[in-house]
């Protein structure tokens, strides 16, 4: 059964929202990603470009324009984005809860 | 299939291929900067290259889905190069890259949206486009058959039509269906994190032959054919003209893209309404010359302008002892196949009993021929068999009620027949010249 679009985010979606608290322009982006997880997760740049076009669609960040006209185009989160972000966090939580309850139990 | 033109320090090559298999251009390209040469045009699959110092480099090819706000890709490509990629050549949808840094990152690091970019551009290429085509055709190729004619082996391009199109139809829907099935394994490899298959098929190396072959050995064949077949000199050279002049278009098109920015040379569209322009150009000078040298030619003379008859008319209604006036209306039409050739000849010069002439002959399947000769004109049940020996012919037959004064007959020959429409009230001597004339017919 396909997953519904954002259901479940991916890590470098994941990376983008959270990176996203701040306004960043694209370029930037890629390098915050890199630094949050110590260069473990590499966000390729067509991958970035189809994310943050995605991203858009499903209101879950706005664009921005840093330096007037003509500037650069940044992004920023938006409400729902955040609303998504703690959604995959208690996820994630909910997944470390069992895996601890669970874990080894059965030997 | 790789076509290649060389020419000093820039070469063409025509890379073929899908959508589903941009991996296969990178490692062309890879290979080709390696042998030293730098990608400088591509038009489709067109590329152009320049001589250059030979370097070990990385190439991306990658799909670009539109977006309004921003039409030319920049900040994908601005992502890209930031990400340490040089952007060698947009092409539409395809944007190409490379780097030295043969241990880069890979443009896209999600398997699932790349597959989504590369199947969002491909479905109008690869589904509903050929879809379209294969309905339209199917229903053409449906109308064909039905309206089957022993007409149809007159031309070689009708001949081609009937076997060649289930061919290409046949091709187009299994193109549709290897694409499908490359998309649903490639759909299903993303989603469990593993990389799909971006390399050549090989159904798509095979097609690409038999498209070629096609457009370019039957359509031009057939279409040189059928003017050589014509007999007439200049319709052979023109249509020789119009052929080669689209592919040299085709071959000189990247040589003018290295040398002229993209706003002189325009876009490879453009370079194809010149190309039909310049056929329709060349068809119409043809079709003058035609004109010129075929049939009638109005001449003048001391009384005036005169229609002279030019062409070999194989019976004319003075062979048949008919006095004709000044004005001369006669037509010649000939053609042909490897399967039979034809000729539609007319007298309807200016003579005192106002008689007329026209008739049809075909060498080849003479069965066939008698059969579409009779449907043509009338219901074959109409036509009678007579013993008449005159025309020499193996078997004669006649309308048995024909309109006005006007008489039609069908003969038979071992190689030939002939249906022909007079009123002129044939004598046996007049049937025998018909019959002579026509057994000597070569055409």
């Amino acid at each position: 059964m396909p997953r519904e679009k954002f259901k479940t985010l991916t890590e470098q979606m994941y990376y983008v929202l959270l990176a996203l608290q701040q306004e960043l322009c694209g370029v930037d982006i890629m390098e915050k990603v890199r630094e949050m997880t110590g260069s473990r997760i590499w966000l390729g740049p067509g991958t970035l470009y189809t994310l943050l076009g995605d991203f858009q669609k499903a209101g879950l960040i706005e664009e921005t324009f840093a330096g007037g006209a003509g500037g650069k185009r940044s992004y920023r989160i938006t409400a729902e984005g955040r609303n998504r972000l703690v959604q995959e966090h208690q996820r994630h939580m909910l997944l470390i809860t069992d895996f601890e309850k669970y874990y080894g139990k059965e030997r | 299939m790789k076509l290649k033109i060389k020419n000093g320090d820039t070469m063409t090559v025509r890379f073929a291929y899908e959508y589903s298999e941009l991996d296969a251009l990178a490692e062309f390209l890879e290979e080709k900067a390696a042998e030293g040469w730098q990608l400088t045009s591509k038009t489709g699959i067109i590329l152009g290259f320049r001589r250059c110092k030979a370097r070990s480099v990385k190439v991306a090819v990658e799909m670009v889905y539109a977006d309004d706000n921003d039409p030319d890709n920049e900040r994908f490509i601005e992502y890209c190069q930031a990400a340490g990629w040089r952007h060698v050549f947009s092409d539409g949808k395809v944007q190409i890259f490379e780097t030295e840094d043969l241990d880069a990152e890979p443009i896209h690091t999600d398997s699932v949206l790349k597959l989504a970019a590369v199947h969002r551009k491909a479905k109008k290429m690869q589904l509903w486009l050929p879809a379209i085509v294969l309905i339209l055709g199917g229903l053409w190729m449906k109308f064909f058959w039905s309206h089957f004619s022993y007409r149809y082996f007159f031309s070689n391009g009708t001949v081609l039509a009937m076997f060649g199109m289930p061919v290409l139809l046949a091709l187009l829907a299994l193109q549709i269906g290897v694409y499908l099935r490359w998309y649903v394994k490639a759909k299903r490899l993303a989603e469990s994190g593993q990389a799909p298959d971006y390399h050549r098929k090989r159904f798509t190396r095979i097609a690409d032959k038999i498209m070629l072959v096609y457009i370019f050995g039957g359509i031009w064949g057939s279409q040189l054919l059928d003017a050589y077949f014509s007999g007439i000199q200049v319709r052979f050279v023109t249509t020789g003209l119009i052929f080669a002049a689209i592919l040299l278009l085709i071959v000189i098109f990247p040589f003018l893209s290295a040398r002229f920015g993209k706003e002189r040379r325009g876009n490879f569209y453009t370079l194809l309404i010149i190309a039909i322009v310049i056929s329709l150009v060349f068809d119409a000078v043809g079709g003058f010359l035609e004109e010129a040298t075929e049939n009638d030619a109005y001449v003048e003379t001391e009384d005036g302008y005169v229609s002279v008859y030019q062409d070999k008319l194989p019976l004319t209604m003075e062979d048949l002892g008919i006095e004709t006036g000044e004005f001369i209306d006669c037509y010649c039409d000939r053609g042909g196949s490897f399967f039979v050739r034809h000729l539609h000849g007319s007298d309807s010069s200016d003579n005192e009993e106002n008689y007329s002439l026209s008739y049809d002959a075909g060498i080849g399947n003479a069965d066939k021929l008698c059969a579409w000769m009779m449907e043509e004109q009338y219901n074959p049940k109409d036509f009678i068999q007579v013993d008449d020996e005159n025309f020499g012919a193996e078997e004669v037959y006649r309308v048995a009620i024909s309109s006005g004064k006007e008489d039609t007959w069908v003969l038979k020959y071992a190689d030939r027949a002939v249906l022909l429409r007079t009123d002129i009230p044939l004598t046996p001597e007049q049937k025998q010249i018909i019959g002579r004339k026509f057994m000597d017919l070569k055409l």
